[in-house]
């Protein structure tokens, strides 16, 4: 009898094997990491998180999601929390406000990054992982210090949005030495154009100008965007382009409507190609498509046109309004004008005329707006301006804030872009609830 | 010891000797090879039993178990109540009757050689079962008065001709503490279900599910949800219900202790068909029905009649079984085919679903019997794209009418394609062995094999959003092997003093593996692949988790009256942190037959007391213990890694908890039965999604044991036969169950946001919404975070915004038979729930001011309907009211608390009509037993809801979705009409 069972119950463990391990092919255990042949992989990671929170997460990413609080974009779709920046009133709770906040994994995951490539690959001074590395922890800083209300860094406490445009300047200083002992011009050159963006933001147009000068007219450095997953797609281009997200932005309603250039022709235009959109969509029934809210009229920004369009980071282009920037603050009006041209040359436009500094000073606004369009730019240009009286100008621009009930969308009323409240992101319930520096205190 | 103790009885058949068979019927050359097995033949004279088995009415009952005394022979009637035993032995013989509802009795049967005795047995109505075996949550099969706690069983037998489709349904409203959970209304759209409230905040709400002791998978496989959105199926409607015998149910941990990690949310256990002993007996069964939705079950927009006009349809179902049954001495079969058609109440929506099984029982030898169970089943759901979801026809219809609301005409998006296919084969042996009078042992082996098979195609050119059209595929193999072992040992210590122990182990083991397919955009028309689309993309993911767990039970009774049980299992799981070995549940339950110790009233015939404690667990999410990296791609296809779990090594499962105490009276003769239970659950170390700050990369929230919740709730049900009028009886049933859950403790944790208003925050019922409203205070209409007076620091009241709760507080069902002279039956049931809250989607869209439709510029232009006022009806009809006035005249959002509505409806969930036919009627084409039905589901419902139905649930797919209470335009539950027939032959 005692055989019997004690027969049956070995038999049945045997059979079962017993064995109580977990396996799961597609995870990687922390420590799988500590090897050299997982530095690419690793700096790539960053590289794809910043692809990710810039463009897609959260409804198209920090650049849609500040092209909507500031001019660059309205909102035209059903998605609560977008309206609710685009009628400029930030929120920080919902899904979407989290998303955004979630830029902070982009920026912890290249600092991350550099850190680990710089202890596992063999010549840290002169690597391109390593140097990569502290190019994206620099943009991912400066993305950061431009959009973003405050800065909380690691779990600490909450310190000026500045902080991060600090970083991003240690992180590029750091860049460019590896770059340059390494001989990797292109990552050089994009170091020195992050750090005068960075320090722009921080009001040393000193050095912002000498790093500018380091970088000529013609470079460009983007991040990849590819067809091959939906986390690599250019999001800012889905968000435009894709019905199925429920159309949800629209060039309408924004200065560039009046500055950029209409393909079908229906508004009047300057016709700037740098901001090319279409204000007539039509479905295959030939239906004119209106926005997902089924108010406000879609026109799809055309700025790029594929899911595998690369995003600029950084430009020649752009070095040179920053030179214009601090000739402008320095009271050198012409010599501004000459630096817009120079950009508006090499963009085969026709030369820009300003006679007052007022005048130089909207030239900037709309030239930097249409240079740097929907690369997640404007807002942070708008702050550095509503700190700056001189560059007020833009009070003029009023962008759609909310709505009229029962009145069509060309009743909706209309407000200064600038008076936005906060006219930034805001640092997520996420990060406010979860960390013990901040207490549980919504700054804002 | 009672004469009518029905374990007894299998005690004594375990320990008969050896039987001689017979095989009879078609069936028997397919079990030649098993009839190879020991078998003796038996040279003495033997004469047969044929006996019938009638109601109190005169009525003949079918599925009634009859016994054989002293032997280990058993069987069931057939649909003429009858039932035989051959080669009895001549002599003095007894044959045991015993069924749900009815008291179990012996009967006198003199065999005499070569003759047959036909017996006609009447029974006499019995609302308590003292008496009846269960098996779940037990070590071996134990009578009802052995066990401390309340093991609900559902007889399936008696509801033939109910209007059931699924399993969900057949579980509606059948046993007190049992929330089923419909979601809506579409064909195929599974069912959630909840065991006496929310026992985790975080892990599955849900039982685990067992058919013939194999572990099912039960996960709603959801590949395709981003475009079928809210129409998830689940793997129980896969069980074919014509091939249930029976269900029982434990509701709580307090009694499933011995199911250990996974089984706080209780346990479920299918009990499929048998065969019988006697010649092959076929059976028919097929039925025909409509689905329909009154008009003003949509009427809620100003496109609802357009809607009702041009969208909604009458749906159509039919189902088909034909099963044989039979066997001999030492063995028995059951075999069926089924099938069952259905296409819903909106275009394209449709179920088709097939079905097979066989089981087998075979007595090699005296002491050894040995089962078989084998299902399989095809099921394939074309699903309708709903709820939040821009291609859903109802979204489009009812907000912005023809023209669709998302750029593409409604009807239109019929051209979009998704189905759910699944092949399912659940499989297992079963071996008892009687060593010897006071040993036996059991041991299963099962495996649920399930492979799902989902896509979905937006043809090319055929909406305007995918201009290009769109294809995904997405397949799903699930396997789960379950071993159970389980020995026990019966010792009578003395006369009044017996001993029960058992020792036994369960091992575990699920592996799934998923892939998918995606192509985006179409060259041209016609094209229907992955590969055929200019760009493709895959996936794939692969999982093994194992759980093993001993066990040790120990149970002495006293007298037969006082019975007391010990136990303990103890568990190690894949999913533990590496600092965490094993967890141990231990239980403890007594159980007191008071009406046997003769000092209670002669009212009360029957009467048992009852306590029990117990403990169960549910496991954490697999690899939340282990920090991890996520494979990726990135900048153009490069491999890369991203930041998964920050992980914790102490992880282990949470603990529920559970003291129950009740009592079962039977009343009059057991002419009526009350049983109330009392439950206090509470579970510890509760799995509470903890969120680390995201500015240190760990995005994903990290599981810990740090919460504490508790559920606390009464169950009561009645039933009885309440008066007889001549040839008239009329029988009712009672159940009402309370619920009450909150969130005890978070551990020092922040409030978590499950969903939009819905968060976990100490204090308040588990998934609670909160939320800021419009309300009107002194003549002031406004925002209540406004209105609401602030202390002296400017805090507004505590739960100033608390609006209410996600599950039921409270469940009715009013059920009646009538039975009018033997060929009419007349069964109805009421069923009703409240007490809960739906966060309502359709008329957060509806109500807001951008539905106010204009004549001038904006949609009435694209709509091509004219419709100015408001699209909401509600807005339109209470007009006038200062707060509806306010909530239609601004924006929405997903945070505003004036669209969660109270859910309460009373429902006719089942009205069935069965009509008995003659005999002789059909005797001439060699049939018997028939009847006919017809039979109607959801009748009427009566609610104050205001949006499409109070039943409505968004996203039934997620782990967490009992709690999840949205109702995105979630298509109303249709009425049923279904006429029916069953005849034997």
């Amino acid at each position: 009898m005692r055989k019997t069972i004690i027969t049956t119950a070995a038999v049945v463990l045997v059979a079962a094997g017993c064995d109580l391990g977990v396996t799961n092919p597609a995870q990687i255990e922390a420590g799988d990491l500590q090897t050299p042949a997982a530095v690419p992989a690793i700096v790539n990671g960053a590289r794809g998180s910043f692809g990710l929170w810039t463009t897609i997460n959260g409804g198209g990413g920090v650049y849609t999601a500040s092209a909507m609080l500031a001019d660059e974009l309205t909102h035209a779709g059903s998605w609560v929390p977008l309206r609710e920046i685009s009628d400029g009133v930030p929120g920080n709770a919902s899904p979407e406000n989290q998303s955004h906040w979630n830029m902070s994994q982009a920026r912890w995951q290249a600092e991350d990054a550099a850190e680990k490539a710089a202890n596992l690959v063999a010549n840290p001074g002169t690597d391109q992982w390593v140097a990569l590395a502290n190019l994206y922890a620099g943009f991912s800083n400066r993305v950061m210090g431009e959009l973003f209300c405050d800065a909380v860094i690691n779990g600490g406490g909450l310190e000026p949005h500045t902080a991060f445009s600090a970083r991003a300047v240690e992180y590029f200083t750091e860049a460019i030495q590896v770059a340059q002992a390494g001989g990797h011009a292109d990552l050089l050159s994009a170091a020195y154009a992050g750090r005068a963006q960075a320090r722009m933001m921080l009001n040393q147009w000193d050095q912002a100008v000498a790093d500018a000068g380091q970088v000529a007219t013609s470079f460009v450095y983007s991040h990849i965007h590819s067809e091959n997953s939906g986390n690599e797609h250019n999001g800012v281009h889905n968000w435009a382009y894709r019905g199925d997200n429920g159309f949800q932005t629209t060039v309408w309603g924004t200065p560039f409507a009046d500055w950029g250039l209409d393909t079908a022709g229906n508004v009047d235009s300057d016709g700037d190609p740098r901001a090319t959109f279409t204000s007539e969509v039509r479905s295959s029934t030939g239906a004119l498509i209106v926005g997902g809210d089924t108010r406000r009229p879609f026109w799809r920004a055309d700025k790029y046109t594929a899911r595998s369009s690369g995003i600029p980071l950084a430009k020649g282009t752009e070095m040179r309004l920053i030179e214009a920037e601090a000739l402008l603050r320095g009271g050198n009006a012409p010599g501004a004008l000459l630096k817009i041209n120079e950009v508006r040359a090499h963009r085969s436009l026709t030369p820009a005329v300003g006679v007052t500094a007022d005048d130089v000073w909207a030239l900037l606004v709309r030239e930097r707006g249409l240079e740097l369009w929907l690369e997640g730019r404007r807002l942070g240009d708008l702050r550095r301006w509503a700190d700056h009286a001189p560059a007020r100008p833009h009070a003029s621009y009023a962008v759609p804030r909310g709505l009229t009930a029962g009145q069509p969308a060309s009743a909706d009323p209309r407000a200064n872009v600038l008076d936005a409240s906060p006219l930034c992101l805001r640092v997520s319930t996420n990060e406010i609830f979860s960390n013990p520096n901040l207490n549980g205190s919504n700054p804002r | 010891m009672s004469e009518m103790c029905h374990c007894a009885t299998l005690r004594q058949a375990r320990a008969g000797g050896r039987r001689s068979g017979v095989v009879r019927g078609w069936t028997g050359l397919l079990l030649a090879a098993l009839m190879a097995l020991p078998a003796s033949i038996q040279a003495q004279q033997t004469g047969v039993i044929s006996g019938t088995v009638l109601s109190p009415a005169g009525q003949p009952i079918q599925d009634i178990v009859v016994e054989l005394v002293g032997t280990n022979r058993s069987t069931v009637t057939n649909t003429r109540g009858q039932f035989m035993f051959q080669n009895v032995p001549v002599g003095a013989r007894e044959v045991q009757v015993s069924a749900l509802g009815y008291r179990t009795s012996r009967h006198a049967v003199n065999v005499t050689a070569g003759q047959t005795a036909t017996p006609t047995i009447t029974l006499q109505v019995s609302a308590v079962a003292l008496d009846e075996v269960v098996v779940t949550g037990q070590a071996t099969g134990t009578a009802r008065r052995e066990i401390g706690t309340s093991i609900a069983s559902v007889n399936v037998q008696a509801l033939e001709a109910a209007p059931i489709n699924n399993l969900s349904q057949l579980m509606q409203g059948r046993a007190p503490g049992v929330n089923v959970m419909p979601g809506g209304g579409k064909s195929g759209q599974g069912s959630r279900i909840v065991l006496r409230g929310a026992a985790s905040i975080t892990q599955s709400n849900e039982p685990i599910i067992y058919v013939d002791g194999i572990r099912i998978d039960n996960n709603s496989s959801n590949g395709i949800s981003t475009t079928t959105a809210g129409a998830s199926w689940s793997g129980l409607d896969d069980i074919n219900t014509m091939d249930i015998e029976r269900i029982e149910i434990i509701r709580g941990a307090s009694a499933a202790t011995l199911y250990g990690t996974e089984a706080s949310s209780g346990v479920i256990q299918i009990f499929t068909r048998r065969g019988r002993e006697g010649r092959a007996q076929w059976r028919y069964s097929g039925d025909f029905g409509v689905l329909t939705t009154p008009r003003e079950w949509w009427q809620v927009s100003a496109f609802s009649d357009w809607f009702y006009d041009e969208v909604v349809q009458t749906g159509h179902t039919q189902s088909h079984q034909l099963s044989v049954t039979g066997g001999g001495e030492n063995f028995s079969y059951y075999a069926a085919l089924s099938g069952r058609g259905e296409t819903g109440i909106l275009p394209n929506a449709g179920e088709d679903a097939y079905s097979g099984r066989v089981n087998l029982t075979v007595v090699p030898r005296s002491d050894l019997t040995v089962r078989f169970n084998s299902g399989y089943t095809r099921r394939s759901v074309q699903h309708v794209p709903d709820a939040n979801n821009t291609r859903g026809y109802t979204i489009n219809g009812l907000v912005g009418g023809p023209a669709g609301q998302f750029g593409t005409p409604t009807l239109d998006h019929t051209a979009i394609e998704a189905f759910q296919n699944g092949n399912r084969f659940i499989g297992g042996v079963t071996a008892e062995h009687q060593v010897n009078t006071a040993l036996s042992h059991r041991l299963t082996f099962g495996a649920d094999i399930h492979n799902a098979d989902e896509h979905q195609l937006f043809p090319f050119g055929a909406i305007n959003n995918i201009t290009n059209g769109f294809r995904s595929n997405y397949r799903r193999q699930n396997q789960n092997l379950n071993v159970d072992y389980a020995a026990t040992l019966r010792t009578d210590f003395t006369d009044a003093v017996r001993s029960t122990s058992s020792v036994g182990f369960q091992y575990f083991n699920r592996t799934t593996g998923w892939s998918s397919a995606i192509g985006d955009g179409f060259p041209f028309i016609g094209l229907e692949t992955v590969s055929s689309a200019l760009t493709t993309s895959g996936a794939e993911g692969r999982v093994r988790e194992r759980t093993a767990g001993f066990f040790g039970e120990q149970q002495v009774g006293f007298d037969n009256t006082i019975f007391v049980t010990l136990g303990a299992r103890a568990d190690a799981h894949s999913a533990f942190g590496e600092d965490v070995s094993y967890q141990v549940y231990p239980k403890a339950d007594v159980s007191w037959v008071v009406s046997e110790h003769g000092f209670l009233p002669e009212v009360f015939s029957s009467a048992r007391l009852r306590a029990a404690w117990g403990t169960a667990g549910k496991q954490p999410t697999n690899f939340a213990a282990v920090r991890t990296w996520i494979p990726d791609a990135a900048v153009g296809g490069q491999p890369a890694v991203r930041p998964g779990n920050i992980g914790n090594p102490d992880l282990k499962a949470e603990v529920s908890t559970e003291i129950e105490f009740g009592a079962d009276i039977g009343f009059l003769e057991d002419r009526f039965r009350l049983e109330v239970t009392r439950y206090d659950q509470r579970t510890k170390d509760a799995l509470y999604e903890v969120r680390y700050p995201p500015s240190l990369g760990f995005l994903a929230t990290q599981l810990e044991n740090v919460g504490e919740i508790e559920n606390a709730g009464w169950e009561v049900g009645a039933q009885g036969l309440i008066a007889e009028f001549g040839m008239v009886s009329w029988s009712g049933m009672v159940n009402f169950s309370s619920n009450r859950n909150k969130v005890v403790s978070l551990g020092g944790g922040a409030p978590i946001q499950l969903q939009w208003l819905q968060w976990m925050r100490e204090g308040y019922p588990v998934g609670a919404f909160f939320g800021d409203h419009i309300i009107e205070l002194n003549g002031e209409v406004g925002w209540a975070s406004a209105l609401l007076p602030r202390d002296s620091e400017g805090n507004l009241p505590e739960g100033w915004d608390y609006l209410g709760q996600p599950l039921p507080t409270r469940q009715v069902q009013l059920g009646s038979t009538f039975n009018i002279g033997p060929r009419v039956a007349v069964n109805l049931l009421f069923d009703h729930k409240g007490g809960n809250m739906n966060h309502d989607h359709s008329m957060r869209w509806l109500m807001q001011a951008a539905r106010q439709v204009t004549e001038g510029d904006g949609p009435s232009q694209t709509q091509g309907v004219t419709t100015a006022g408001h699209t909401s009806l509600r807005c339109r009809e209470l007009a006038g009211d200062p707060v509806i006035d306010r909530i239609c005249s601004q924006g929405s959002a997903l945070t505003h608390g004036h669209f969660a509505f109270p859910a309460d409806f009373w429902r006719m969930r089942e009205l069935t009509v069965t009509y008995r036919v003659p005999d002789q009627w059909v005797s001439r084409f060699g049939m018997g037993g028939t009847t006919l039905s017809l039979a109607g589901r959801n009748l009427l419902r009566w609610t104050d809801y205001p949006g499409l139905d109070p039943e409505g649930m968004y996203r039934n797919d997620l782990s967490d979705s009992a709690l999840r209470a949205h109702n995105f335009f979630d298509t109303p539950l249709p009425r049923q009409i279904v006429f029916g027939i069953s005849t034997s032959f």
